[in-house]
């Protein structure tokens, strides 16, 4: 895209954060997070399984989050160090931070002097509920904040069964590119105007935009939004059906009354039943007893020849794909979501930010430093500090 | 003040995705004019009742033109918006070259138009499948990972990765608008729901292949509990509640909380590895009943004084009283009739500008 003049420091841990830097990097900016061998970045300390060799070990998350980012260390709590943060947020255009609120004013600072110090810069603030307010202090992690935000009550059967959504953080990925998003608006905003703009984002509230149509539908109904499992209320046949394997799922929904009727077609389904259900209403007030007979026929093929039957006739199914096969399947591969960073003698696959520019996806530039990696490199070109002056600050304390 | 003051947005096509992604351009400050093909109320009650709120969330604040399935690109293109949100649910046979087409004639209007394609599978290469939101979380690896492990997988309802994939085409579009500022050309921005939203899942499937953790939907617990036991839903006295603990100090809080019970003292619960793949169901004989002798109050009260990770399940309707969300102001107030005001989540995020007040 072209962000080569752009300069951004990050002082931030786990996932959320740390992709908008990355996202930021892989545009052209010169990016760097700032950390401490005093405190580390819980991504950095992840056990290791039992019995995983030091050959396999790769440490896949700092790849996915820190990628295309430069890592500097700094010791916040040394005077020295202090001084040399402010100095890169003094040549900085955006600053990304999500430690715990306070953090900051612990060491004699604050957001709202660095804003004041440093008007041009983009500052995003990233926390669980926000920098204000009586849960300000609360930590949490992605699945306490979507159980908070309304999204997990949601994830269930259509009987009232909640299974919730925990086996995936959904609430760290979401705020990830609503920080992107605002950073970005930032940014046009600075470029038309000169000013800056302190972002206090909360990562709840991102949860809870997920699913503003249930906050709509409780505002005009008055009931409460319940789990849907699979189906639609807008179209039947929509949902999951049962293929002839043991776990084999595809995704079916006729949009259209030709459609059902092409369905019925390809599945063999009886053409009385077919006929007494053209009409979508109709179909919609029998979803269960149209759905049942839908599922009774999907049970007789195989899932990828039901998929290429029904697609061949140009009606809406795809295979539930497993987590052991949805990276390697054509529908993503072509797209080049993955690539390949070399880690250690070893190789790690780092997945893409997916948004296409003209054909051209943005690509890591290089994998997930070491600690400290650039600590030397970015004091002399950002600050011009010499490297015998660096050296000092190291043996020191202020750049560990 | 606003963040994106004087950018113009044109919206057109199907799916939640466009209809949210040109409404968080206007959040922060676009103006966006909606193109409409004029169509019916449903008679199937829970039908127009998604209608209405879709159109209530989405719609609100924008300036909507209806337009006929045929005359939409020349208004489009007499409009000659920044930016264009072209919305495909589902996917149709041929969009590929229709948005080639349609990206022509409006660039031929203002070159420096961007076009942001919101599809179910991408433009590029053709991704031989039909479909729509449903289709999509189906191959992204998202369903595989939700439900109980002898049911069928699940999707997430009320348009949420619908919403997530607007929310790319957002960022997407930002993205292009900077670049323009540099080149002066005007992008043809492709994000596919599919890709997104495995995009999303492969984040934490690579922290689970790393751990050597099966990846199968495990009901109300994160398969292999990710890694460190609890990580889970469980039943309290009147709700599920959410608990966490991710090391080994915060294992130990949760063990304070529960009043340090003698069984903690066994070994096989100090290997946080073994005790969140191998036998996490020994743990949950143990843990559970004790949640399920707790109110969900008396829950959230002990977890604050232990610093535990532990939420409610909130029901939307609880989530509208957090008090949290009211100190920030963050739901807007949206009148649906004479005396009634919906709550709508609102723009996550407080700005203060350089020199002035939030």
């Amino acid at each position: 895209v072209g962000f080569e003049k752009l300069l951004v420091v990050e002082t931030a841990v786990g996932l959320a954060a740390p992709i908008v830097t990355r996202l930021l990097a892989e545009f052209g900016a010169d990016a760097i997070k700032l950390e401490s061998s005093k405190r580390l970045d819980f991504t950095r300390t992840r056990l290791r399984p039992p019995g995983m060799s030091d050959a396999e070990f790769v440490n896949q998350p700092i790849h996915d989050m820190g990628a295309s980012t430069r890592s500097v260390c700094v010791n916040l709590k040394h005077e020295e160090g202090r001084e040399l943060f402010l100095r890169t947020l003094d040549r900085a255009d955006v600053y990304i931070e999500n430690y715990a609120t306070g953090w900051l004013e612990r060491l004699g600072l604050s957001l709202k002097q660095i804003q004041e110090r440093s008007p041009h810069l983009i500052i995003l603030s990233q926390s669980a509920f926000g920098g204000e307010g009586p849960d300000s202090n609360r930590r949490a992690y992605a699945p306490i904040m979507t159980a908070l935000a309304g999204l997990d009550s949601l994830v269930g059967y259509d009987d009232g069964r909640i299974t919730t959504q925990t086996a995936l953080a959904t609430g760290d990925v979401v705020a990830a590119y609503y920080g992107a998003a605002l950073v970005l608006a930032a940014l046009d905003h600075r470029a038309r105007t000169g000013k800056g703009v302190l972002i206090d984002q909360s990562q709840t509230e991102c949860s809870a935009a997920l699913i503003g149509v249930a906050f709509a539908e409780h505002a005009l109904s008055g009931a409460a939004p319940q789990p849907r499992g699979n189906t639609s209320p807008s179209e039947s046949p929509s949902g999951v059906f049962h293929t002839a394997g043991a776990d084999d799922w595809v995704a079916i929904t006729a949009w259209t009354d030709q459609e059902w009727l092409d369905l019925c077609h390809e599945l063999g389904v009886a053409p009385d039943f077919a006929r007494r259900f053209s009409d979508g209403t109709v179909r919609l007030e029998q979803r269960k007893l149209v759905e049942r007979e839908i599922e009774r026929a999907t049970m007789c093929f195989r899932r990828d020849e039901l998929v290429a039957r029904l697609t061949a006739r140009g009606l809406s199914c795809a295979p539930v794909l497993t987590c052991d096969e949805f990276d390697t399947h054509p529908v993503h591969t072509g797209r080049d979501l993955w690539s390949d960073v070399a880690d250690r003698g070893g190789v790690a696959q780092i997945t893409q930010i997916p948004w296409r520019f003209d054909n051209v996806v943005p690509r890591s530039r290089f994998a997930g430093e070491p600690l400290g990696h650039s600590t030397r490199a970015v004091m002399e070109d950002w600050l011009g500090l010499a490297p015998d002056k660096v050296e000092r600050l190291i043996a020191e304390g202020a750049l560990v | 003040m606003s963040l994106l003051e004087g950018l113009s947005v044109g919206e057109f096509g199907a799916g939640a995705a466009a209809a949210y992604c040109s409404k968080l351009l206007l959040q922060l400050g676009a103006e966006v004019t909606k193109l409409v093909v004029a169509s019916e109320p449903r008679d199937f009650a829970e039908a127009e009742l998604r209608r209405q709120a879709r159109a209530l969330y989405f719609d609100h604040g924008k300036r909507i033109v209806e337009s006929g399935e045929a005359g939409w690109l020349d208004r489009m293109a007499q409009m000659s918006p920044d930016i264009v949100v072209r919305g495909f649910e589902p996917a149709q046979a041929g969009a590929a070259e229709r948005v080639r087409a349609e990206y022509a004639a409006l660039r031929a209007r203002r070159p420096d138009t961007i076009y942001v394609a919101l599809t179910p599978f991408g433009l590029a290469p053709d991704p031989e499948l039909n479909g729509g939101s449903l289709q999509a979380q189906a191959v992204s690896g998202w369903m595989w990972m939700n439900g109980e492990p002898a049911e069928a997988p699940l999707s997430v309802a009320y348009d949420a990765c619908a919403v997530q994939h607007g929310l790319h085409g957002v960022g997407a579009a930002l993205a292009a608008v900077l670049a323009r500022g540099q080149h002066g050309h005007g992008d043809l921005v492709d994000i596919s729901e599919a890709h997104v939203t495995a995009a999303m899942v492969r984040n934490y499937v690579s922290v689970y292949r790393w751990n050597r953790i099966p990846m199968q939907r495990a009901g109300t617990r994160a398969p292999g509990s990710s890694g460190r036991y609890p990580h889970a839903a469980f039943p309290a006295k009147d709700g599920l509640v959410i608990v966490m603990a991710r090391s080994e100090i915060e294992w130990d809080r949760l063990l304070q909380m529960m009043g340090d019970p003698e069984w903690a003292a066994n070994p096989r619960y100090r290997d946080f590895y073994a005790m969140a793949t191998e036998y996490p169901e020994e743990l949950d004989a143990l843990f559970a009943p004790w949640i399920a002798a707790h109110t969900v109050e008396e829950l959230v009260r002990l977890s604050g004084e232990h610093g535990v990770a532990l939420a409610p399940v909130r029901s939307v309707v609880a989530a509208q009283q957090d008090v949290q969300f009211k100190h920030r102001d963050f739901f807007d107030q949206v009148e649906i009739g004479p005396g009634r005001y919906a709550s709508l989540p609102g723009l996550p995020a407080r700005l203060t500008f350089s020199g002035a007040g939030s």
